[in-house]
């Protein structure tokens, strides 16, 4: 998907994100879609992604904590809204304890899992 | 009974995406393993490095006014040139570090390629063969091939990739893909500036991914099954997963990416000079790495060659050059080895310093700049045992023709037989071949077919003296 896309504005960290996952630039072929085990090491650390799974502000984790009193109904959307598909009977059962343990840390970890899943890594 | 959701839709839309030929796997063909491997010609690798520096000069520097000295109507009077061995002059203003480690280097003057536009010639020295668009999807990166070769050789303790590249986004193809080769032997290619950030993490947050991971270990167990059905691609990304993770646990890879400010200085305060000292620096952990391959972009000056003012020019590259290429070197030179502290880590190194292809000799275009030139150019070998000071091959006064070529052929040698060199120094069979890769096609590690007929497929074993 990167690699269809024309450059996002800003640079920095996010330009270094999309090239990882072969954004080319307008004078370049499109890349080959070669996996990389730096693409795993951006998708667990880069603030592309810790910034933006930390329930802060009006991020999409803190909106979902303030909006969804159910913890089942966190987990739901977060994963319709990651992996467009709801979590199996076991992934809720792990994801609940997550966030039963620390709402807001559970909640963030969660994303965190999710994008980092390889359903996430492999169709977007 | 299980309930059926949205998600056991995914298999069969993934294999429809597969089937519709759209997606992004459909650009890169199934990796095949295991390899159909058989023995070529008869060679005796010299299996005299531990590890390989490929060092691209990217875009193609000026040959007459760096490696193949050569005075001509376009040479400026500023140069300040001087003998550096006994057929080799060399400029100082350009070089002033470089010129003091000519005594390690052997140059090769007498190089051919069948190349002359970038993106194949860089594509060229990436594979080591001519670009097939036909096969270019099955064919791997030369890095990833040693990657493959080299998976027995890593011990417990190596979490570094084998196959480790930088700025190499920067060149005309990007970072190849490993073709028909599974993607475990992929390079890891870092952006220096992006990684020197990136990569530090402190003992928090080493915890609070450590507690992620778990999370995320959890959910990956809890649907096992399904993954199951996405087959061996999906699998393939997923180990990247456990790379990664070794890594960044690794207080060796941290440590690689910490670079202080007298480093940054004397390697020049270039993308290139912090590639320069991030090699260094992943060389001389010891980590597993034992190929690494750094692109330095911008040679291509068609126009305002020697023009000070120009945003780039043949005075700031090569000062770029000088500080990042003479530093490492230094450094490579005077650091111990971890495996044997009585040999330095350029001793077990082979470096090797070339571009893909030189550029027009003689006077300046009428842009006074230089062109693109394939007929000759030359590569630097230093490390693992190769002869320092040694000059091979030779071209004519204008560095326009081959006169000799310096090793034990009448042809001159080409970038496969630097590749031969590279894999020879590493203990790998060059002439090995593969028989079942996707298009059936038989992949030869250096194809005795090359461009323009039948080649010979020997390394260069004159800079060995």
């Amino acid at each position: 998907m990167a690699m269809q896309l024309s450059g996002p504005s800003g640079g920095g960290d996010l330009k270094y994100f999309m090239q990882t996952f072969g954004q080319s630039n307008r004078n370049n072929p499109p890349r080959p879609a070669a996996g990389s085990p730096l693409q795993p090491l951006v998708l667990m650390q880069s603030p592309v992604v810790t910034e933006r799974v930390a329930a802060t502000g009006d991020g999409r984790v803190q909106k979902l904590l303030d909006s969804c009193g159910d913890d089942g109904r966190v987990v739901e959307e977060m994963f319709l809204g990651t992996l467009a598909r709801l979590p199996s009977d076991e992934e809720r059962k792990i994801a609940l304890e997550a966030l039963a343990r620390n709402r807001r840390e559970g909640a963030e970890n969660l994303q965190w899992a999710l994008v980092n899943l390889v359903d996430f890594f492999f169709n977007y | 009974m299980k309930t059926r959701t949205i998600g056991d839709l995914f298999p069969s839309r993934r294999e429809l995406l597969r089937l519709g030929g759209a997606g992004l796997l459909s650009a890169s063909v199934d990796a095949i393993w295991p390899l159909d491997s058989r023995a070529g010609a008869r060679v005796a690798p010299r299996g005299n490095a531990r590890n390989v520096l490929f060092f691209e000069i990217s875009g193609a520097v000026s040959h007459v006014e760096s490696f193949d000295f050569k005075e001509n109507p376009g040479t400026p009077r500023d140069l300040d040139v001087h003998k550096v061995g006994p057929d080799l002059s060399m400029s100082r203003l350009l070089f002033p570090r470089l010129e003091k480690q000519m005594h390690r280097f052997a140059v090769v003057r007498s190089l051919r390629s069948h190349e002359e536009v970038h993106f194949r010639g860089q594509y060229y020295v990436q594979t080591g063969r001519q670009l097939n668009v036909a096969f270019a999807r099955e064919i791997p990166a030369i890095g990833s091939v040693i990657a493959m070769e080299l998976e027995p050789r890593r011990r417990p303790e190596d979490t570094f990739p084998t196959y480790m590249s930088f700025n190499l986004d920067k060149a005309f193809p990007g970072a190849l893909s490993t073709g028909f080769l599974p993607p475990r032997f992929s390079v890891v290619d870092i952006n220096p500036e992006a990684a020197v950030k990136g990569m530090k993490l402190d003992d928090k947050a080493v915890e609070l991914l450590q507690e992620r991971w778990r999370l995320l270990s959890r959910l990956k167990e809890a649907e096992r099954p399904r993954l199951a059905a996405y087959g061996t691609q999906m699998a393939s990304y997923d180990s990247f997963y456990d790379t990664a993770r070794r890594l960044l646990e690794d207080q060796r890879w941290p440590a690689a990416f910490l670079i202080r400010d007298e480093d940054r200085k004397r390697y020049g305060n270039t993308a290139v000079g912090t590639s320069a000292i991030l090699a260094r620096n992943v060389l001389t952990s010891d980590g597993g790495t034992r190929y690494i391959h750094i692109c330095h972009p911008g040679w291509d000056h068609h126009v305002q060659i020697w023009d000070r003012k120009a945003s780039s020019n043949h005075y700031v590259l090569c000062a770029e050059f000088d500080a990042a290429f003479s530093s490492l070197v230094e450094d490579l030179a005077t650091t111990p080895s971890k495996a044997d502290p009585n040999r330095t880590v350029l001793d077990e190194t082979l470096v090797v310093a070339m571009s893909e292809f030189g550029r027009t000799p003689g006077a300046l275009n009428n842009m006074a700049g230089r062109d693109h030139y394939n007929r000759c150019f030359p590569a630097l070998f230093a490390g693992a045992g190769s002869k320092g000071g040694l000059v091979l091959g030779r071209t004519d006064s204008e560095g326009a023709k081959c006169l000799e070529t310096g090793w034990s052929r009448r042809d001159q040698p080409r970038i496969e037989n630097v590749v031969a060199t590279m894999l020879s120094a590493l203990g790998i069979d060059w002439t090995k071949e593969i028989h079942n890769t996707p298009s059936g096609r038989t992949y030869t590690y250096v194809d005795p077919l090359g461009a323009n007929g039948i080649i010979p497929t020997d390394e260069i074993a004159t800079i060995y003296g």
